[in-house]
Order: C-alpha cells, then sequence, then structure tokens
C-alpha cells in the first residue's frame, strides 16, 4: 500500500490522503462511474495518475485525426469498442501501422463508417489486430467492394455487420462473408444493389442465427423473400423501396417460419393491402409495421387481419394512405400503439383522430404532418387521451392554433419533440408550450409570427432544448438571440435560416453556446466576419456550419473558422464574397474538414480553386461546386481528388440574388 | 447514389406517380392552398384543369390546375399569366404543394435545402 502511495507521491496529488490513497485500480473504477465525456477528460488532466487510471479502463474510444491513432491504441489497453468514423484522413497503411503496436484482444465493434480511405488492406489489419471482433460498421464506404467483404469475413466471430452503401459488394463478397460468418446475427446490405436473389439465397441457407436484416432499395425480388421466410429466428426484416417484391412476395414471407416483429415494406410501389394482410396472416406477433408511402388502398381483409395484432402491433405507419375515420377507428383496435404515422394521409379528420386516440392512451409517437384538416379538437382529444405522448409533428396542419397548444402543454408534461412547421403559430403559443420543460426538440420553420417574445418564453424554462429550428421566422432579431443564449444552454443544432434581422451582435450572443455542433445561417445578409468569429471562437465543438448567400460574409469569416473552428466538418459558402487567399487559407488549416459546398464563388480565380483544393486533397470527401469549374480545373487535380476519396457533385445553377 | 438511381424526383403521394424534378425546384417560399409550396419550372405527368383568374397573395394570376394523371389529385396550379411585372417570372411555371408531393426514393426533409 505504501508503495503506491509512493508512486503518486511526487505527482499531482500533493502527498496528501484522500484521492492519492486509492490504488490504480480503484481510482479506476471511480472515474469508470464519470459517465460525460468532457468531464471525464478533465478528470484525465488532474494528475498522471488520474490519466493512468482512466487510460487503464477506458473501454471506448473515438479518434479524430489520424496522426495520434498509434499511440493512443498502445495507451488504452482494454478497449472494446473503437469509433474510427470521424478520423480525417485514415488510410489503409495509418491504419495497419497503428493496429501493429497495439493490444486489442478486448476489441469487439469498430465503427469505420464513411472512412472511405480503408480497404482490404486495413480491414485485413484490422480483422488480425482483433480476434474477438463481433460487429463491424462499414457502412457508407462508397467504394468498398468484395475484397472488402472477403477480408471481413475472416472475422469468424462477426455477429454485427453493415455493408449498407457499400456499392461495390456483390454476391460473391457477400458469399465470402455469409461462409466465413456463420453466426451473422444482424446484417445490412442497404443500398448494396448488385445483390440479387442468388446472393440472398446463399445468405439463407447459412446464417441461420440472423435475426435482422436489411435488404432496402436492393433490386431483389419475390424469391429473396422465399428464401428469407426460411429464417427461423428473423425479427426484423426492412425493405424500404423494393420495387420488385409485390404481394406474392409477401404471402411467401406470410407462410415462413419466421419470428418476425418488424417489418418495413414503406416506399414499396407493388406492395398492396392484401400482401400486407397475407403477411399479417402469418404473423400474429408482428409489433411494427412500417407501410409508409407504398399502399394507394385500403382493403377490408387488411383491417380484419389487423384486428389480430391488437394485443402485440406497437408501431403502425401508414404514410400518404387515403384514410377515412372509419378506418382510423377500426385501427383504434389496436390498443397498444405506441408509434402512429398519418403523414400526408388525405382524409384524417378531427373526428377520426378522437375515435383513434380514445382507443390508444399508450402513443407516444404521432406524426400527422401534412393533415391540414385538423383542428384545435384533435389536439384536444389527444392531450385528453394520450398523456405519455413524446413526440408530435404537427408540420402543414394549418389549423391549430394556441388554444390547442395550451391543451397539450398542459397534460402531456413528457413532450420532448414538437414539430410545428408551417403552422402559423404565434408567440402566445410558445407562452404555453414553454410549460413543457423536457422539450428537446421545437420546430418553428415557416412561423412568421414567431417574435423574439415567444423565445423569451420558451428560453425561461426550456433548459433541455437541443434541437430549435426557427427557418424563415424572419421576425426574430438578435434580442431573440440573446435570449436564447441565456436560457437554452444545451442547444446542439440551430436553425435560422433567412432571419434576415439578425447581425453579428446576434451571433456574438451564439459565441456562449457551447454545445452548438450544427448552425445553419442561410441568406443572413447583415452577417460578418465579426459574427462568424465569435461564433467559431466560442461554439468549440461547431462541426457544421451553412453560411450559403451570407453575401456580407468575406475572407475574414474564413480566417476565423480557420483559426478557431479547428472541429468542422461540414461547410457551405456558396455566394459569399471570399477570394482564392480566404478559400485556401481554410482549406488547408481546417483538418477535419470533409464536405464542402462553394457555388458561385465569383471572386475566387480558377488558380484559387486549383490551389485550395490541393491543400486539402487528402481529407475532402464532398464537394459540390458550379459545372462550370468542371472543364477548367485540371484533370490531374479532379483525378487525385476522385483518387482520395473526394465526390464532387457539379450543378448548373444560374447566379441570382436572394434577399 | 443519386448516379444509380437517376435524378431526384417527387412522386404523387397517393399514388407514386413521377411528377416534377428536384432539379426544376426554382423557390421553396411559396404558399400554396393549404401551406408550403414549390415554385418547379417543368412537371410531368399531369393534366390541366381550366384557365381560371384568381386573386392570389402576390396580386391577380391567370392560373389553371394541375392534376396527377393517374389518380385526378390536385397537386397545385399552372401559372398562366401574370398581370404585373414583378410577377412575370412565374409564367409558364408550376406550383406543387409539399403536402401533395413526396420524395420518390430518398428520405429527406422535404422543403429545405
Amino acid at each position: 500500500m505504501s508503495e503506491e502511495v509512493q508512486r503518486y507521491g511526487g505527482g499531482g496529488g500533493g502527498g496528501g490522503g484522500g484521492v492519492a490513497a486509492l490504488s490504480l485500480d480503484l481510482l479506476g473504477q471511480v472515474l469508470d462511474r464519470v459517465r460525460e465525456p468532457r468531464d471525464r477528460k478533465a478528470c484525465r488532466l488532474v494528475s498522471r495518475a488520474f490519466a493512468r487510471a482512466e487510460a487503464a479502463h477506458r473501454r471506448a474510444l473515438r479518434v479524430l485525426r489520424r496522426e495520434p491513432l498509434a499511440r493512443l491504441l498502445r495507451a488504452f489497453r482494454a478497449l472494446e469498442r473503437l469509433d474510427l468514423s470521424a478520423c480525417a484522413s485514415l488510410d489503409d497503411a495509418s491504419l495497419a501501422a497503428a493496429l501493429s503496436g497495439a493490444d486489442l484482444a478486448g476489441v469487439r465493434r469498430v465503427c469505420l463508417a464513411r472512412a472511405s480511405g480503408v480497404g482490404w488492406r486495413g480491414l485485413d489489419a484490422l480483422v488480425a489486430a482483433c480476434p474477438r471482433l463481433e460487429a463491424v460498421d462499414l457502412s457508407h464506404c462508397v467504394g468498398a467492394g468484395d475484397r472488402e467483404a472477403a477480408a471481413l469475413a475472416a472475422a469468424t466471430g462477426l455477429r454485427e455487420l453493415s455493408l449498407e452503401k457499400c456499392l461495390g459488394v456483390t454476391d460473391m463478397g457477400l458469399a465470402k462473408v455469409v461462409v466465413g460468418c456463420p453466426r451473422l446475427e444482424k446484417l445490412s446490405l442497404k443500398w448494396c444493389r448488385e445483390i440479387s436473389d442468388i446472393g440472398i439465397d446463399l445468405l439463407s441457407k447459412k446464417c441461420h442465427e440472423l435475426r435482422s436484416l436489411d435488404i432496402s432499395y436492393l433490386k431483389v425480388g419475390n424469391e429473396s423473400l422465399r428464401s428469407i421466410s426460411s429464417l427461423e429466428k428473423l425479427e426484423e426484416l426492412a425493405m424500404v423501396c423494393c420495387s420488385c417484391i409485390d404481394d406474392d412476395g409477401l404471402e411467401l414471407l406470410g407462410k415462413g417460419s419466421n419470428s418476425l416483429q418488424s417489418v418495413d415494406v414503406s416506399r414499396c410501389d407493388h406492395v398492396t393491402s392484401q400482401g400486407l394482410a397475407s403477411l399479417i396472416d402469418g404473423h400474429h406477433f408482428l409489433q411494427k409495421l412500417n407501410a409508409a408511402d407504398s399502399l394507394h388502398e385500403m382493403r377490408q381483409s387488411f383491417l380484419s387481419n389487423l384486428a389480430k395484432l391488437k394485443d402485440t402491433l406497437t408501431v403502425l405507419r401508414l404514410d400518404g394512405l387515403e384514410v377515412s375515420s372509419s378506418f382510423l377507428l377500426a385501427i383504434g383496435g389496436c390498443n397498444n400503439l405506441v408509434e402512429i404515422g398519418l403523414s400526408k394521409c388525405n382524409g384524417v379528420t378531427d373526428e377520426g383522430i378522437s375515435s383513434l386516440v380514445t382507443q390508444c392512451s399508450h402513443l407516444r409517437v404521432i406524426d400527422l404532418t401534412c393533415c391540414n384538416l385538423l383542428t384545435n379538437n384533435a389536439l384536444d382529444s389527444i392531450a385528453e387521451n394520450c398523456k405519455m405522448v413524446e413526440h408530435l409533428r404537427l408540420e402543414s396542419c394549418s389549423s391549430i392554433s394556441e388554444k390547442g397548444l395550451e391543451q397539450i402543454a398542459t397534460s402531456c408534461p413528457n413532450l420532448k419533440e414538437i414539430d410545428l412547421t408551417d403552422c402559423g403559430v404565434n408567440d402566445a403559443a410558445l407562452q404555453h408550450l414553454a410549460k413543457c420543460s423536457e422539450l428537446l426538440v421545437l420546430k418553428l420553420g415557416l412561423c412568421s409570427s414567431i417574435s423574439d417574445k415567444g423565445l423569451a418564453f420558451i428560453s425561461s424554462s426550456c433548459g433541455k432544448l437541443i434541437e430549435l429550428d426557427l427557418y424563415r421566422c424572419n421576425s426574430i432579431t438578435d434580442d431573440g438571440l440573446a435570449a436564447l443564449a441565456n436560457g437554452c444552454k444545451k442547444i446542439k443544432m440551430l436553425n435560422l435560416c433567412y432571419c434576415n434581422k439578425i447581425t453579428d451582435s446576434g451571433l456574438g450572443h451564439l459565441g456562449s453556446l457551447e454545445e452548438l455542433t450544427n448552425l445553419e445561417l442561410r441568406c443572413l445578409v447583415r452577417i460578418t466576419g465579426i459574427g462568424i468569429s465569435s461564433v467559431a471562437i466560442g461554439c468549440k465543438n461547431l462541426i457544421e456550419i451553412d453560411l450559403k448567400r451570407c453575401y456580407s460574409v468575406d475572407d475574414a469569416g474564413l480566417w476565423a473558422l480557420a483559426r478557431y473552428a479547428l472541429n468542422l466538418r461540414q461547410l457551405t459558402i456558396s455566394y459569399c464574397q471570399v477570394t482564392g487567399l480566404g478559400l485556401c487559407h481554410l482549406l488547408s488549416s481546417l483538418r477535419c474538414l470533409q464536405d464542402v459546398k462553394m457555388v458561385h464563388l465569383s471572386w475566387v480565380s480558377i488558380e484559387g480553386f486549383e490551389m485550395a483544393l490541393r491543400a486539402a486533397c487528402g481529407r475532402l470527401k464532398k464537394l459540390k461546386m458550379l459545372s462550370g469549374l468542371k472543364s477548367v480545373l485540371s484533370p490531374e487535380l479532379l483525378q487525385m481528388l476522385q483518387a482520395c476519396g473526394c465526390r464532387i457533385r457539379w450543378v448548373n445553377k444560374p447566379l441570382v440574388y436572394k434577399d | 447514389m443519386a448516379e444509380l438511381v437517376g435524378p431526384r424526383v417527387y412522386s404523387c403521394c397517393h399514388c407514386r406517380n413521377h411528377v416534377c424534378l428536384h432539379d426544376d425546384i426554382i423557390s421553396k417560399a411559396f404558399q400554396g392552398r393549404n401551406g408550403h409550396a414549390f415554385l418547379f419550372s417543368h412537371a410531368m405527368n399531369i393534366s390541366m384543369g381550366p384557365k381560371e383568374d384568381r386573386q392570389l397573395m402576390t396580386g391577380l394570376h391567370t392560373v389553371a390546375d394541375i392534376y396527377c394523371r393517374d389518380c385526378r389529385e390536385v397537386l397545385g396550379w399552372k401559372y398562366e399569366r401574370a398581370f404585373e411585372e414583378s410577377q412575370k417570372y412565374k409564367e409558364g411555371k408550376f406550383i406543387f404543394e409539399k403536402a401533395k408531393i413526396s420524395d420518390a426514393i430518398h428520405l429527406g426533409t422535404l422543403g429545405r435545402k
């Protein structure tokens, strides 16, 4: 014991008793209970002892830059979860090198989402270094293909795999994976459009433990459903926008031996209520059914079968369907519904909603987007019956007003999210909504009657607010932002697009929002580099900023971002008054910047673009530029960008100034 | 993704008929009969109703309602003629109401970017 005390005696502890007397292991267990990442960071900085203890126990790591990766992997020996998705410019060589020196026997989950620089060599190294690998997320690595799949197939213990948007994966690569990883439980092949019925058939024959499968957007057909119907443990199946699947396929699925609990057939053009009826026929324990944007009309057979699910169904989405009040009454028979989706459904009336909610008091998520026949009466019914409601979406329900919202605010204390976009609500409504102290997400887009007064109400008591959307609320001024900065300190996402009264002074207030990550400021014509500086300096966690059409923002604004916004990943500066010098400095300074939209930068010369793009070549993943540049930028530069995994979107937009 | 499935297209939200393209959006700041609407330069698979003069928020216009060719759902209108000089740019263009169209393939917040 005295030896251990001696070890830290000279360190930061000051030689006193208390914490310095704890063994490394105990200290580590104490620090384990510190949850907030920022608090953990603070603990690490107390003393070397604290840093060592935390390092010895650390289980999850998210690396933002490639340079320290090797050192970090060696320092943390208890790692179980590794997130490299935000690691700028990670490539095979650096990944393999970093893995070689480290002891990663405990690593079970690795996330490489959007890590476009990582290929089969890096994955080979990963699988070799992590013998207990259970879950890999390779989603959005659009260049990944069969060779990458083959590398992952060597991880025999793999249980979860996401190949979403790995566009190069074909039946061959899938075959390697299913043969090499027979214990797969969760697999996503979303958007892997090279995969066919053959691949799905082999999958179904080999991976008997499969519980969750996503074949959304694939061109597979009914034969795939025949194969899938043999997967006895399958609980969750997503087939969004599978246009080759129709009622015959659903009937096959209905006759299968699955344990289906959740089915998503949204956007499936050729699915009708008949097919759904036969699906339900075979699966009386369905909990979640998503048929949004797929059905055209409703047959009685579906409704009668729906009644069979009255005890188990918790989630039902029927967006885009033509409904009637009697239909809603029938749906209400599923008393345990927790989520109902009726977005853009024709024929949703106060009467229908009332008959639905009086039977479904457990509803927590209610989506009534564009149900424009609804009035305050519907809100009254919801307030009276669904007191547990947490997410309420009323976009474009223009007939509701503050009276209905008063009822909601009074009766539903658990309200976490409310979407009132395009509802024409006013400050009085916000006065009532201020009662919802649990509110996390508030969307008020297109509500031009909202003023600083309304914001003041919200700021005074919705201290937990994380996301606020004030898109086109053009009565908001700097004073409203002052109130916001004072009362809603946890805000992460803020949309102030087209709130054109806002000036640098307002942005100055935003500088005190330390949690801010996403900021949209489109067409704020009065803001300049001064305001941008305040935001860049104060909002240290900023990862996305949209300055499209901020005509008064010039190089000074870019200098500020380059100097202070070191975590920035996504930037839009289309139509800003910047020059090649500012652009070049920005792109060479921000090491995490991956996505830049810069259409119509009229003051940037061709040389300016060349230099700026070359400076950031290895890091950029997405670019949006005017198509005229395609022929004047050097082909060598464009090739280099493509080779580094950057995708360029060329647009043909006329130069038009808006206000 | 866009390269694989073709241009970003919007469909009639009731029968999924393709009616307009994202690239043809001229403005997202319009008001339709029941709420938010967009101005498109082109439309497809629609049929037109009779021309009539209507007093809109921006003045007097000659418009013709547009219907989905398959299910006859009213999706918006076409500007045939504008009587004020400042509104002439709308002539020949189409208004689609947000509530009547949906993203055919991609998920996304319709009406933002």
